[in-house]
């Protein structure tokens, strides 16, 4: 009441009104972000506490299947390759997204600085599907690299590449690689260039300033590539599938084949860890990208 | 010294045209494909030929698909548009307690991985009864592109100035004809973006429409991911070739529209 009275005199007629609009407003909203997404994640996270027994679902409140999900070293073999996968991917990824995000930022010619973020960033708009399928006629057995291979002399047969993880690694360090551009490019262009002018005035070389002065000023950059790649390598799905062929198991290649035996239960336990390990990531790298940023400016204080 | 950092230059310049090298042959290698003899996707290919495109116009379920894709982007960008909008008009004009909660939750779809709301909604819409169809699949792909929605539009309503706004209450205008004659075209922009990441995001989308979608529903990426795991002719490298130049039209259509957008203003102001 109080609160009330020290506000601005508003007639309850309007008050009301506001209140009616607001919820009409929000309704559609209310509507399909409450049934279909918290309804949906909601009985799809009842399903974990089922039992599979038999090839049918039992319908009750236990934990076996977490608790037969976290004891196997089966599953923590496919955690394990999963995140391995994602570790190379954006291993891979930075080092080529780094020089390629120098570049970008330092070209001068605006016609070549176009052309190369088209380059980069066309592929976004191309179906994964799409661009899994190249990689699968570049890697397959008859394809282009080991014709080229072929021509060299490396090989009789040709290597194999596909339906492994070298080919799944490669084809999504192409499918991420944007991503991680992005963040670098962005920081790259706000970075101005009296810092690296002065440092140059000091006296250090054009190596001592990169490490010192541009490396560290991108390093917020950096921090949110590794993150937006880390996640979405963990939880990618379509290019593990169609170039590891089903040899090369992760964590969401798993979750689709239990869905497919009707195995709810487990592909809920599999896909709540697969959630909760991609949110774990993603503020692990926040938090260290900080504390490292934190450690380097108080050091260099000192 | 100099002459050193002139090489480590090119170096660079190397490593950068050989990463964007890397980053279009998977595309050239498909155009390359498409136009092969032979029937199956090797290199290099058995001779030159457009038999391949000749031979799509039979393969009926490809231009199905892509209707099917056409049709379940857009009522998802729609939907997600226009439930956006609202909603991020509600939590700006009219904040409650809690609205900080609930931009966190409209915005949380983003962090759940794809296959986890593809099972989620397996399950919601098997329950439902609507599992298999294409009315299923833009409910579950607007909840994936509502955050872009409230995101973009949101930061884009809270840069308006609200003294256009209130000029018009103040000449009498109603709130309903405020928001059409004054927010709507200063929301154009934002609008036409989220619409296009939207549009391009549900085009792509795989792992909720491959669970939820049955035969006879499917879009084209999962169309294609079908036919994939089961034949190898070059009709993929076909479809891929028709799928590139589809984004390449909505790449620089969208582009053109952004840049022709005060004339989209004039046209609007002059009616």
């Amino acid at each position: 009441m109080t609160k009330a009275s020290s506000r601005p005199v508003k007639r309850p007629s309007q008050s009301q009104s506001s209140w009616l609009m607001r919820l009409l407003l929000l309704l559609p909203a209310l509507l399909l972000m409450g049934i279909i997404y918290l309804a949906g994640m909601l009985i799809f996270s009842r399903f974990s506490f089922d039992a599979f027994e038999q090839g049918t679902i039992v319908s009750a409140w236990r934990l076996d299947t977490y608790k037969a999900f976290l004891s196997d070293p089966y599953y923590w073999k496919l955690i394990g390759s999963t995140f391995r996968l994602a570790l190379k991917v954006t291993f891979w990824s930075l080092l080529l997204a780094y020089p390629l995000a120098y570049v970008i930022a330092g070209v001068r010619s605006s016609g070549w600085r176009q052309a190369m973020l088209l380059v980069t960033f066309m592929p976004l708009l191309i179906s994964a599907v799409v661009r899994s399928y190249g990689w699968m006629i570049i890697l397959s057995r008859q394809g282009f690299l080991n014709w080229i291979f072929m021509k060299l002399g490396l090989t009789e047969t040709g290597f194999n590449l596909m339906h492994n993880e070298t080919g799944v690694v490669i084809a999504l360090v192409h499918i991420f690689l944007p991503f991680m551009v992005f963040p670098i490019l962005s920081v790259l262009l706000q970075n101005d260039g009296v810092l690296k002018h002065a440092a140059h005035d000091l006296g250090a070389g054009k190596w001592r300033t990169f490490f010192t002065i541009t490396f560290p000023l991108s390093a917020r950059g950096i921090a949110s590539g590794v993150q937006i790649v880390f996640t979405l390598c963990l939880t990618a799905f379509t290019t593990p599938q169609l170039i590891g062929g089903g040899r090369v198991m992760t964590l969401p290649v798993f979750i689709y084949q239990r869905t497919l035996d009707t195995n709810w239960p487990m592909a809920a336990v599999a896909s709540l860890f697969l959630f909760a390990a991609s949110i774990l990531v993603s503020l692990l790298v926040n938090r260290s990208a900080e504390w490292l940023m934190y450690r380097r400016s108080t050091v260099g204080g000192r | 010294m100099r002459t050193k950092n002139v090489s480590f230059k090119w170096v660079l310049y190397v490593a950068a045209i050989l990463i964007c090298l890397f980053l279009t042959l998977p595309l050239l290698i498909i155009i390359l494909t498409s136009f092969g003899a032979g029937t199956s996707s090797v290199f290099p290919p058995k001779g030159f030929s457009t038999e391949w495109y000749s031979h799509l116009a039979s393969q009926k379920q490809f231009g199905q698909a892509f209707v099917n894709s056409l049709i379940a982007s857009s009522g998802a960008t729609l939907l997600a548009l226009v439930g956006g909008t609202l909603a991020a008009m509600a939590i700006l004009y009219y904040p409650f307690p809690g609205s900080g909660v609930l931009k966190a939750f409209f915005m949380s779809p983003m962090v759940v991985p794809k296959i986890t709301l593809g099972v989620a909604y397996l399950i919601l819409f098997s329950k439902m009864h609507i599992a298999g169809g294409l009315f299923a699949l833009i409910l579950g792909e607007a909840v994936t592109v509502f955050p872009f929605v409230i995101s973009i539009v949101g930061s884009a309503l809270a840069n308006l100035k609200p003294a256009d706004r209130e000029a018009a209450a103040d000449l009498g205008a109603k709130p309903l004809r405020v928001f059409f004659t004054v927010t709507l075209p200063q929301l154009k922009i934002s609008l036409l973006m989220a619409g296009a990441i939207s549009f391009v995001f549900t085009f792509d989308q795989v792992e909720t429409a491959l669970l939820i979608l049955r035969q006879g529903s499917y879009t084209l990426p999962i169309q294609l991911f079908i036919y994939m795991e089961k034949w190898q002719d070059p009709t993929i490298a076909v479809v891929s070739v028709m799928m590139i130049v589809f984004a390449l039209l909505l790449f620089f259509g969208i582009k053109v529209a952004l840049k022709s957008a005060p004339a989209m203003e004039k046209m609007l102001g002059k009616k």
